[in-house]
């Protein structure tokens, strides 16, 4: 079953962002997305193991590309959609190998049913999340950015402090 | 297993960078979902991680080349932990043979589960030491990794092959009775010599022949003691006397000929010590019985070969650990600066026995036949033959045992009694 929702979210993101490129009119970049899908099933069917990794990076910046080529108002949400999916094969792209690398004690359906709601909830979240913000028109003028840049900041001291932890 | 939280990390990272950089706010939406499942792989994150692990064996005493189950239990001493990987590390020497020495579960708080795998082991004491644990949330994104300690040994006994009786003859024998003739006369079976009668003989005892031809004497059969002797076994675990050919090791086999030359000997009631004579002396003081056989096959369970240039020459065999006159067994392949010492052995009237693997056998299994290899062997025959010629003119039994065919074979073939028609007719040793 995991195997068959990883196909599934990787074409929905290719749609998805094919669909972003060509709202926008920039059809090499969906032709490109498209091609990037499709390597990234081949990748899959093949058990190349990089590939879920390429694809989530790739598929996430052709998502801002998108964006920031313009485009009418179907675009964000589109891209949006493309990352979520693209995040939820990359997910489950990771638990497939674990699965498959390990045997599992106990039971399995449940450990994979309880990783699947909880994708879904993430992504469910971040869709009602990202719409509602769509809705409301953010117009970032110097206060929220610095900010933003503080928490940026912020975030980049954490994310090396963790990495320096030896057991994290 | 990598911790992955710096692929959504960087992403999330550079999407914030791009909204602050176009002062686009739809960059910081598509941001939005990276950041949720960061969140939520951080909340649920393995931060109390508490794990317990035992082992246990399918049995605590193996023999060499048989499978062993071990099993690993984990228990759950601390949080929850969604996902949780257990590695235990293989000590080196032990081969995997069926399932796989890892597991992947999911623990609540006070659970636990266990898995199990086959390995096929070899001759050794093996030390497991820790078993790796790596708890982490559902996402796998944020691990803690854990060495727990849970030690455990599995000691591999050598492989025992059942032997016939062993007729030794050492000069001093102990008081109590056993297999062993005593060369003195008293109750036996064999007999020993004739002496004139003494009031209580018994009548069946009474040589009638003998005293038909000397009127008015009576004769008496006298019959040899049997009694229990003091074995000393010595094992030759010199670096070079070991012998190693396609997966094969020389050494492997003069172990199981060690540890079953004791058992026969403990068997038959003997006093047995055991010297491992290598990289050092390991001494197994003299005993009698079960007791004294494990702690044998104890010793040479975990016998390795080692170099050491005080031992590398047989001159410093201690002989103060063996009694006087009483029986040597030792167990080496043999080179020809060894045969002065063991002649020197048999000088001090020391009764010697040696049990010679033969490494010309086991090296040419796996050569091909040509004339060179051929050649080769030959001369080593003859280099071998010379020196067991001179172990039997000091005195010596020398057992040659070619590894491929039972030690019983070849010590029956050399100590056994043969028929006397055979003798007779030649056939000595070819039946």
């Amino acid at each position: 079953m995991i195997r068959r929702l990883l196909f599934g979210t990787i074409i929905g993101a290719a749609a998805c962002l094919t669909a972003a490129h060509a709202a926008g009119e920039g059809w090499p970049w969906a032709i490109a997305s498209a091609v990037l899908g499709t390597l990234w099933l081949l990748g899959c069917w093949r058990d190349w193991s990089p590939t879920a990794s390429l694809g989530l990076a790739a598929f996430t910046a052709l998502a801002a590309f998108s964006l920031w080529l313009g485009g009418r108002s179907g675009t964000t949400l589109l891209a949006l959609l493309a990352v979520v999916a693209a995040l939820c094969a990359w997910d489950l792209d990771g638990l497939a190998r674990r699965l498959a690398r390990y045997p599992v004690v106990g039971d399995q359906a449940e450990l994979e049913r309880r990783h699947l709601a909880r994708l879904l909830a993430v992504a469910a979240l971040s869709l009602l999340l990202g719409g509602a913000t769509l809705a409301i028109q953010i117009r970032l003028t110097f206060l929220p950015a610095l900010l933003l840049g503080l928490l940026i900041l912020l975030g980049f001291s954490w994310a090396i402090l963790l990495l320096r932890t030896p057991d994290s | 297993m990598v911790a992955r939280f710096s692929l959504p990390g960087g992403l999330l990272y550079g999407l914030l960078l791009a909204a602050v950089a176009l002062l686009d706010g739809r960059m910081l939406v598509l941001a939005l979902p990276l950041g949720l499942y960061l969140l939520a792989a951080l909340y649920y994150g393995p931060y109390q991680a508490r794990l317990r692990a035992t082992h246990s064996f399918s049995t605590d005493r193996a023999v060499e080349g048989t499978l062993v189950d071990v099993e690993l239990e984990i228990e759950n001493e601390g949080q929850e932990l969604e996902e949780v990987l257990v590695v235990d590390r293989l000590p080196p020497g032990l081969e995997l043979a069926v399932g796989r020495p890892a597991a992947l579960a999911s623990l609540p708080p006070g659970g636990r589960f266990s898995f199990s795998y086959t390995v096929r082991v070899a001759r050794g004491g093996y030390t497991f030491h820790e078993v790796e644990a790596v708890a982490s949330d559902l996402f796998c994104l944020f691990q803690r990794r854990l060495a727990l300690s849970a030690p455990d040994q599995l000691l591999v006994l050598p492989r025992i092959v059942k032997l016939r009786s062993l007729a030794i003859r050492p000069l001093r024998t102990r008081s109590y009775a056993g297999p062993v003739p005593a060369r003195q006369a008293g109750s036996g079976v064999d007999f020993y010599g004739v002496r004139e009668y003494h009031p209580g003989d018994p009548r069946r005892w009474i040589n009638w022949r003998l005293s038909a031809r000397h009127p008015r004497s009576l004769f008496t059969n006298e019959f040899e003691q049997e009694r229990i002797a003091d074995v000393g076994l010595i094992l030759d675990a010199r670096q070079r006397s070991e012998v190693r050919f396609g997966g094969e090791s020389l050494f492997k086999h003069a172990v199981q000929a060690a540890a079953s030359l004791a058992a026969s000997f403990l068997d038959g009631g003997n006093r047995v010590g055991l010297l491992i004579y290598g990289r050092s002396l390991d001494w197994t003081f003299p005993g009698y019985g079960k007791i004294q056989r494990e702690r044998i096959v104890q010793a040479l369970a975990r016998a390795r070969t080692g170099d050491s240039q005080v031992f590398d020459r047989l001159d410093y065999l201690p002989t103060r650990f063996f009694p006087a006159q009483s029986q040597i067994v030792l167990v080496s392949p043999l080179w020809p600066d060894d045969v002065p010492t063991l002649v020197r052995l048999r000088a001090r009237r020391y009764q010697i026995l040696v049990v010679r693997p033969d490494p010309v056998s086991l090296e040419l299994r796996g050569l091909p036949a040509r004339p060179e290899v051929a050649l080769a062997a030959r001369i080593a025959g003859l280099e071998r033959a010379l020196m067991r010629r001179r172990l039997l003119q000091a005195g010596i039994t020398v057992v040659d045992w070619h590894v491929d065919q039972s030690l019983d074979q070849a010590i029956y073939a050399t100590m056994g009694r043969t028929p006397l028609w055979t003798r007779a007719a030649g056939l000595e040793g070819r039946l």
